[in-house]
């Protein structure tokens, strides 16, 4: 299990088109990864999990994953959570 | 009533006729009861394979009739359409004997109460679900696309709440504004028809169905109203309200909206769309459509044609710009870019140059040529020896011709640092944005270089500060003009004429018309102060 907490840059948080992204990159990988906010876990792969988290800018999330190449999913998914700017 | 006061959206505040847009029927029941999982599956497989073609074809018609802002929030569907919860919840309900319509319908339903519960900006992507439940509903009774039907010119739209999609239908059919009973302002609708310079309230409660058909209405996107009242808020006519004949700050300095074109065709559709002149006409399109460049006559011909389409304004000439994506047919070799192409070729260039000192004299409109990729102080002085070579001939043939007036492009890190010893010598300068941020940038043309990075905002408010001490004008021609957000900034930097896709005129018209000129400069000011990207991307989201 591969974890990290990351803070969501994009400025409007993670809605609809930043979730479309996190899930697009998600879908690169083998590994299952989820993200973790307020008690409510997601699956990075699921824009609308993801958009139900309703995270704000600014606001961290725990990134999560498992399998063969759960560290570098983590590391992408975390990198798109991370970036500024809107997709 | 006379007054509902709801959350504006963009700006611009018009009257004209209300019409009621029919609610969708959002029903999950058919006829018949539901046949094996098995069949429903294959249903459900094929109304979602239908939804997506749809998805696509209203995408690429989108990207082109309204822009970025449409295409982006259609392809969000798509997403959608395929995620694994919404999948996984389909799957569940045929599998305890729902029919495809009961189980797509419940599995969006949930969806859309969950994003409603979270609230913030998630609530406003309940809106887009809506969209997709109607789509997909209409796709497994296969029934056509939602139209918007006819509306008559200069409508204002009324709706209970706009799903996204029809917000993209509306813009592309040039709606005049849109009201909505519920909505918000972070809404995919609210930002499509934004993009578009459409004004919009949503918000306005119930009342809003007090409201007839065929009312006169007025709406005011910047107060937040919606009027039975219509010359409480402009006391214009439909007609004017929808695209005014001039427009200028709210301090009443005027500002210019023309058309970028490549024809006098296009030309026509400019005046049409109610351009105020032409600010880029790109000759080497002249060129690229045919097999090669038109002769002299041919040129003045169609230089002439775009001249006569504006009697009482100025059609900004740019002369031949080949190389980078734009080669010459048939050309051998590298050929520089812009005016050192046109100077590398001296007899084509002069060609071009009797061709337009033919056109300025026998054309209504007032003709100003444009050189492109200028990054030289020598281009401008070579091309007007041209120009006097040019006019001596035409004048020993007893040919009849004017001598324009010649401007420049900034479009290169070179012209910007030249700007002001340009501006002394021109008539007007004009900012190609695209290439401009490319060059910056130092990225290539595919690259799709952000306008808004901080480097090219400095370049361009420069090159306008420059101008504007020589008392030259500068005009905008970039795609960038037409970004309503972006369309202040240059308004607050200076800019005094924006040349936009024809399509694009009435918008960014009603963008302009009443912008608080101070406020914009403001806006410029802090733009220039700011570091990074998304700082001037927030910033942006403040656009008066």
């Amino acid at each position: 299990m591969t974890e990290r907490r990351v803070t969501v840059a994009r400025e409007t948080g993670l809605h609809a088109r930043p979730a479309r992204a996190v899930a697009e990159s998600a879908a690169d990988f083998d590994a299952s990864v989820t993200v973790e906010y307020d008690g409510e876990t997601a699956r990075a792969a699921s824009a609308l999990e993801l958009t139900a988290l309703g995270v704000r800018s600014g606001e961290s999330v725990t990134v999560r994953a498992a399998g063969d190449d759960a560290d570098r999913a983590v590391a992408a998914v975390a990198a798109v959570l991370a970036e500024e700017g809107d997709p | 009533m006379t007054d509902l006061r709801g959350v504006g959206v963009g700006t611009g505040a018009v009257t004209g006729q209300a019409v009621w847009l029919a609610r969708p029927d959002e029903s999950p029941e058919r006829d018949g009861s539901p046949s094996s999982p098995d069949a429903e599956r294959d249903r459900f497989e094929r109304a979602r394979a239908r939804t997506v073609e749809e998805l696509r074809d209203e995408r690429d018609r989108a990207a082109v009739a309204v822009g970025k802002a449409a295409e982006e929030v259609l392809a969000t569907h798509e997403t959608f359409l395929f995620d694994p919860a919404f999948e996984e919840r389909v799957e569940d309900a045929i599998d305890d004997g729902d029919a495809a319509e009961r189980a797509v319908a419940r599995a969006l339903e949930d969806w859309i109460e969950s994003f409603e519960e979270t609230g913030g900006k998630t609530a406003a992507r309940a809106d887009d679900l809506r969209d997709l439940r109607g789509r997909f509903l209409r796709a497994l009774r296969g029934e056509s696309p939602r139209s918007v039907g006819d509306l008559p010119d200069g409508a204002v739209v009324l709706a209970d709440r706009l799903d996204p999609g029809t917000a993209v239908r509306l813009a592309a059919d040039d709606v005049a504004g849109v009201a909505t009973a519920e909505g918000s302002r972070t809404g995919h609708a609210a930002i499509v028809l934004r993009s578009q310079g459409v004004p919009v309230v949503v918000d306005l409660s119930e009342e809003l169905r007090t409201v007839e058909s065929g009312a006169r209405v007025g709406l005011d996107a910047v107060a937040g109203l919606l009027t039975l009242d219509p010359s409480a808020v402009t006391g214009a006519g439909p007609a004017e309200a929808v695209v005014a004949d001039a427009v200028g700050t709210a301090s009443g300095t005027p500002l210019a909206v023309t058309a970028n074109v490549g024809s006098g065709r296009e030309s026509a559709v400019a005046r049409e769309r109610g351009a105020d002149g032409v600010g880029l006409f790109r000759s080497e399109f002249l060129a690229l459509r045919s097999d090669g460049v038109p002769d002299e006559d041919a040129q003045t011909e169609a230089y002439v044609a775009a001249l006569d389409r504006f009697p009482d304004a100025e059609v900004a000439i740019r002369t031949f710009d080949f190389g980078g994506d734009k080669p010459l047919p048939d050309a051998e070799g590298d050929v520089p870019r812009g005016v050192a192409g046109s100077l590398a070729t001296p007899d084509r260039h002069r060609e071009q140059l009797r061709a337009l000192c033919r056109a300025a004299a026998r054309g209504a409109g007032e003709l100003t040529a444009v050189l492109p990729h200028v990054t030289r102080l020598d281009e401008v002085a070579a091309v007007r020896d041209h120009l006097d070579a040019a006019t001596d001939e035409l004048a020993a043939a007893g040919v009849p011709h004017e001598r324009p007036a010649l401007g420049v492009m900034v479009e290169t890190p070179a012209a910007v640092e030249l700007a002001p010893e340009l501006a002394s010598r021109v008539a007007s300068l004009s900012l190609g944005t695209n290439d401009l941020s490319r060059h910056v940038l130092g990225t290539t043309r595919d690259a799709d270089p952000a306008v808004t990075e901080p480097a090219v905002v400095r370049a361009i408010g420069r090159a306008v500060a420059a101008a504007t001490d020589a008392g030259v004008p500068v005009r905008c021609c970039g795609e960038a003009a037409a970004d309503p957000a972006f369309a202040a900034l240059l308004v607050g930097f200076g800019v005094t004429e924006l040349s936009v896709a024809p399509d694009a005129v009435p918008a960014t018209k009603r963008r302009l018309d009443g912008i608080d000129r101070s406020e914009a400069a403001a806006l410029a000011e802090r733009a220039t102060a700011a570091s990074t990207k998304s700082e001037v991307d927030s910033l942006l989201k403040e656009a008066p």
